[in-house]
């Protein structure tokens, strides 16, 4: 029991203490805490995020989006808007023409990029992002969005490269799987088969590996891994956006599939190719079972918004488990308008 | 003011008689007004500094080198900031309260001496005059408070007034004690009566038993009078916004700000003459230099009083209203007045060691009764207890 | 303009009560929070809480959303604690989608968990010396040392407030050999920081005399408005959901519940700093035994991601008491029928004025920060 007052005097030693400790602070930060911001600024650890980004691989052409719209219907505050480019014919191109992202409202939460199967949207760490507009200069378009790959390396090295190594592993077995089409190599997981080459479409400077060029499976394969991972612009056969779409199973959060789909028929499925119109699929479906009309009216990306891939989605509907026809989001109301015909056509509906 | 007319009231022979007069008027006027508004600006800064530093932040270190314009931006932020006045407001009032927060303030500095016979105005009244016009400036607060026609600014504005004049009782009791050893109400007088036997330190009243306890008295009642942490209750920011100038904005903020600022600094530069032995310290003899040296001496005591004010408030939290008052009438009032009667027994005690003792003795052993009374039923000591 | 509500006659003098709006915008109201108070001069004689400025509908947006998307939004409800209120969600959906957490995800939740009761409880008593006018020195001290744990969460979960950390089954992110590290340096120095904060104030006369017998919370009535948290432990209520549930793996830690007296402010200060010594006590056990293997739970899918129809509740003991959300799955599961969530800061609020009559003004700021609302909670 010490005198009154003796707890205010302990206090004042206790000040004192942290005064005169703050001139003996040589860049400890136990004592004197405060970064003088502009000048200096604390090191952002790795896993720091601020706003979303899309990556793209070499040119911004190249980018990794498929316009699945997966992000933009998880998005928790509704923040990303996503309008799928289209040729004059409105044939689906597989990326965004509008990719806005509104910063004022993102709130940061990441959830885009860990539903992404396409490894195209992460997260930045560059937080300054002061505007003097309220309104439009707080959106930001998709030219403000895209970012190099080289850029993710950098600011995330770590789980860039961790990225980098299963896209090129994807690819490889993809491009493997191009040519002598080992349906067991990967078990658990739909074999797409190799989509046909598009040369109308393919945009011009990218360099294609077309099917009759004269590689073996090897040769092949070396070619699309060093393509895609020297950053040369790619697309078409080799390592397309579409071929990355096998990525799904491991997206950070290991995401097993809902239900193991059917194998692929040794021929593949000739309608699985993104690059062609509902039309053109629907005409190689004619004389199909309903199972394959259904997937052949489907946007082709298995992104794996529905929670399937389009095979799965196709048959769960064809079998009667998935009774919601709207969930393909990369098909837009196309291909629901197109499930729902086909559904009636069958008298299913 | 008469040393300076006695100085060059020679240099001026066959001019105007008034001429010597006026400048001996003006320069101690030019003196206040200059300089110790500019103690004020920068005790801002010191204090930001200091507090930033107990926090562990650097305080402002932007504008100029170690943010040595800070003060200077702040008074042109203040002056160029929109002067609102609330649409009810005793517009004249309102207008008129910030005006005599300052005055008060500024006349304290009249009695302060600060290097010896140099003080503004030799009243042999000077200590009387300081609390007169201490008190006045609770008038200024309570018209602020009162025209703002707001229920925060009025809440502060009483408790103002009452912690003002609750707190002038042992104030002004401990200054007695001072009157009575000194035997003279002229602060020049009690500087000159706190040297003994030709030194500058030894005969300083707070090294005296009763001068101890009167300059802890004191030095709480000025802290209390302008309204300092742990006192600050008439602006307490946490409860009542910013209490009687809540409505104040731009300059009239300033002004509100100065008054406070310069009564605070007048009140520490009185117990710097009251106990801390004013200017007193080595050296004020030497010819020539030796009024710089006790001014020196005496900047610097009353630098280290506005420290201690700062190093307080970055420490201690604030006492409640109704302890405040508590507080001063019964633990401060009682203690002052046997304050009085200590002195009167040093006074008649011949041999001062003996006095010494006995007045140590018989004020501790009342502080430790007021103790223990005043925390009876007020704090206990607890223990807990765990779940099992 | 001053109110004439009903004159007082006391003795010779006749005295009128005033109302006073404190808040919204007051600057201890610890948000927008308004309390209408009828003074009887300085003298609280009545007192209602008026909440709603924060109102963000966070209920009607989770049930609009799929479970996922509402973990985000749980950060923002206690914006100090994102860590516990997102395992009280992940918590029920778990329960209700009967998901198994692995050992290693149970382990870390513990880990940030408690991290951040420490970083709550030291910020709160910080924010209430700066209801009581320290200028806010105990605040900057409890943030000089919140800033590590939050530097810790930034490398973790990638953001420092708004973690948006943990998933249905475990956790988002590992925690690295790296931050089990920083992990142990930050619980290893913390108690020296308690130290110097006790010194600071536990003994401080002016805290004492401010604190003691204000805001006093009987035991009784604490029960009977299910208070919950350090504030019913303070008056005296022996229940800690980390020990009536034991939920998590809070059942292998050896730790000890602190119970207060008699219920005012000083015993809701010192309970909150001996909980943070008993923090300290499960940080040290769970970094030592935190086992190797999953962090996460391999069969729960982050889209698509349905429950069976159900209801459930989970509720989790957060620094500022039980919080908990009730969950209502129908036909499809995708989203939840029914959200409802219970703010430990909405429900202590409710006894605010029992606390606060006849105490003076000044009293009212600093019980009211002796609960320790957030008022994102408290509104939703």
């Amino acid at each position: 029991m010490g005198f009154l007052g003796k707890g205010l005097f302990q206090g004042m030693a206790v000040t004192a203490r942290n005064f005169v400790g703050t001139y003996f602070d040589r860049g400890t930060r136990e004592k004197l805490v405060t970064y003088q911001y502009p000048e200096e600024k604390p090191p952002l650890p790795e896993n720091s995020r601020s706003f979303p980004f899309l990556v793209y691989d070499g040119t911004p052409d190249a980018m990794r989006c498929v316009a699945c719209k997966i992000c933009e219907t998880e998005c928790p505050p509704q923040c990303i808007y996503i309008v799928m480019d289209r040729d004059e014919k409105g044939k689906p191109q597989q990326r965004p023409k509008v990719f806005d992202i509104d910063i004022s409202v993102c709130m940061q939460c990441q959830i885009c990029v860990e539903v992404c199967p396409f490894e195209a949207i992460k997260m930045d760490n560059d937080y300054e992002k002061s505007q003097y507009g309220r309104f439009d200069d707080l959106i930001e378009h998709l030219p403000d969005l895209l970012k190099s790959n080289e850029y993710y390396n950098e600011i995330k090295p770590t789980e860039a490269k961790a990225v980098d190594a299963k896209l090129k592993a994807e690819a490889e077995k993809k491009a493997k799987k191009g040519t002598s089409k080992p349906a067991a190599a990967a078990p658990a997981k739909p074999a797409a088969p190799a989509p046909a080459p598009k040369p109308a479409t393919a945009p011009a400077g990218k360099i294609t590996i077309p099917e009759d060029a004269p590689f073996t499976a090897e040769q092949r394969a070396w070619l699309a891994g060093f393509l895609s991972a020297g950053g040369v612009a790619t697309s078409g056969t080799g390592v397309s956006p579409v071929a990355v779409a096998e990525t799904t199973g491991e997206t950070p959060v290991p995401l097993p599939e809902a239900t193991p789909a059917a194998e692929a028929p040794a021929g593949g499925w000739p309608w699985h190719d993104p690059g062609l119109g509902m039309s053109q699929r629907m005409d190689l479906v004619k004389a199909a079972p309903l199972a394959d009309k259904l997937m052949a009216a489907m946007a082709q990306t298995d992104c794996h918004a529905c929670g399937y891939d389009c095979r799965g989605y196709a048959d769960a509907i064809a079998a009667g488990s998935e009774t919601d026809l709207s969930l393909c989001l990369p098909g837009e109301a196309e291909t629901a308008k197109k499930l729902e015909e086909l559904m009636k056509e069958a008298g299913k509906l | 003011m008469e040393t300076i007319y006695q100085l060059i009231a020679g240099w001026f022979a066959g001019k105007p008689e008034w001429l010597p007069l006026a400048i001996a008027i003006a320069v101690p006027i030019l003196f206040i007004v200059g300089v110790y508004p500019a103690i004020f600006a920068y005790t801002t800064l010191v204090e930001r500094k200091a507090l930033g530093r107990v926090q562990n932040r650097y305080g402002p270190n932007r504008v100029g080198r170690w943010g040595i314009l800070q003060p200077l931006a702040d008074g042109l932020k203040l002056l160029t900031k929109e002067d609102i006045v609330p649409r009810d407001a005793d517009k004249f009032t309102h207008f008129l309260a910030p005006v005599i927060a300052v005055i008060p303030s500024v006349l304290l500095f009249a009695i302060v001496p600060i290097a010896p016979g140099l003080v503004p105005v030799n009243l042999n009244i000077g200590i009387l005059f300081a609390f007169a016009i201490s008190t006045a400036s609770v008038l200024a607060l309570f018209m602020g408070g009162w025209a703002s026609r707001n229920k925060f600014s009025l809440l502060g504005a009483m408790r103002a007034v009452a912690q003002v004049v609750s707190y002038e009782v042992p104030m002004v009791l401990a200054a007695v004690a001072v009157v009575m050893a000194a035997g003279s109400l002229s602060t020049l007088d009690i500087v000159k009566a706190q040297t003994r036997g030709g030194l500058e330190i030894a005969g300083w009243f707070v090294f005296q038993p009763w001068g101890f306890v009167g300059f802890v008295l004191f030095a709480i009642g000025a802290m209390a009078e302008s309204a300092r942490t742990p006192f600050d209750i008439p602006e307490a920011e946490s409860e009542i916004i910013a209490g009687y100038h809540t409505e104040y904005s731009g300059f009239k903020f300033a002004l509100f700000q100065l008054g406070e600022y310069l009564a605070a600094i007048a009140m520490a530069g009185i117990t710097v003459t009251m106990f801390l032995g004013g200017y007193l310290g080595p050296g004020i003899h030497i010819p020539y230099i030796g009024g710089f040296i006790a001014a020196f001496w005496f900047f610097l005591k009353l630098g280290c009083m506005i420290l201690l004010n700062i190093w307080i408030r970055g420490t201690w939290p604030r006492v409640r209203v109704d302890q405040l008052m508590g507080f001063a009438w019964k633990v401060l009032l009682p203690m002052s007045i046997l304050n009085i009667a200590v002195v009167g027994l040093w006074h008649f005690m011949g041999n001062k060691v003996l006095a010494w003792g006995v007045t140590a003795a018989i004020l501790g052993l009342a502080f430790v009764i007021l103790a223990k009374i005043s925390a009876a039923g007020n704090i206990e000591k607890r223990t807990y207890r765990y779940a099992n | 303009m001053i109110q004439q509500i009903s004159p007082i006659p006391t003795g010779m003098i006749e005295t009128q009560t005033i109302e006073v709006s404190i808040g919204p915008q007051h600057p201890s109201t610890h948000g927008v929070f308004r309390m209408d108070a009828v003074l009887d001069g300085e003298t609280v004689v009545g007192l209602k809480p008026v909440m709603g400025y924060l109102h963000r509908n966070h209920e009607q947006l989770a049930e609009r959303m799929t479970w996922l998307a509402s973990i985000p939004y749980t950060d923002r409800l206690d914006y100090f604690n994102s860590m516990t209120n997102n395992w009280a969600l992940c918590l029920s959906v778990e329960k209700l989608a009967g998901i198994k957490v692995p050992e290693r995800a149970e382990y870390i939740r513990v880990i940030v968990s408690e991290l951040t009761r420490i970083l709550n409880h030291s910020c709160v008593i910080g924010f209430m010396l700066q209801d009581l006018g320290a200028w806010g020195t105990p605040l900057l001290y409890a943030f000089r040392e919140r800033e590590k744990i939050l530097d810790l969460f930034e490398s973790l979960s990638g953001a420092r407030m708004m973690c948006n950390y943990m998933r249905f089954g475990g956790v988002r992110v590992d925690m690295t050999d790296a931050m089990v590290a920083q992990a142990k340096d930050i619980v290893a120095k913390f108690p020296r920081f308690l130290d110097e904060f006790e010194q600071l104030l536990s003994n401080n006369e002016v805290l004492l005399a401010r604190c003691q017998k204000v805001g006093i919370l009987p035991k009784e009535l604490a029960i009977n408005a299910s208070i919950s948290g350090p504030m019913a432990r303070a008056s005296g209520v022996d229940y800690d959901i980390r020990k009536v549930d034991k939920y998590g793996v809070y059942g292998r830690f050896d730790f000890r519940v602190p119970l207060g007296e008699v219920g005012d402010v000083y015993d809701r200060y010192y309970i909150r700093v001996l909980e943070m010594r008993e923090s300290i006590k499960i940080l040290n056990q769970a970094l030592r035994d935190l086992p190797a293997g999953a962090f996460v739970a391999p069969e729960v899918k982050l889209r698509n991601f349905k429950i069976p129809p159900g209801d459930g509740y989970g509720r989790v003991e957060a620094p500022k008491g039980e919080l908990g959300f009730y969950l209502v799955s129908d036909e499809g599961g995708k989203m939840p029928y029914r959200y409802h969530c219970r703010p430990p800061s909405f429900i202590n609020l409710t006894t605010l004025e029992d606390m606060c009559l006849g105490h003076k003004v000044a009293d009212v700021v600093i019980i009211l920060g002796s609960v320790d609302i957030v008022l994102g909670e408290v509104d939703r």
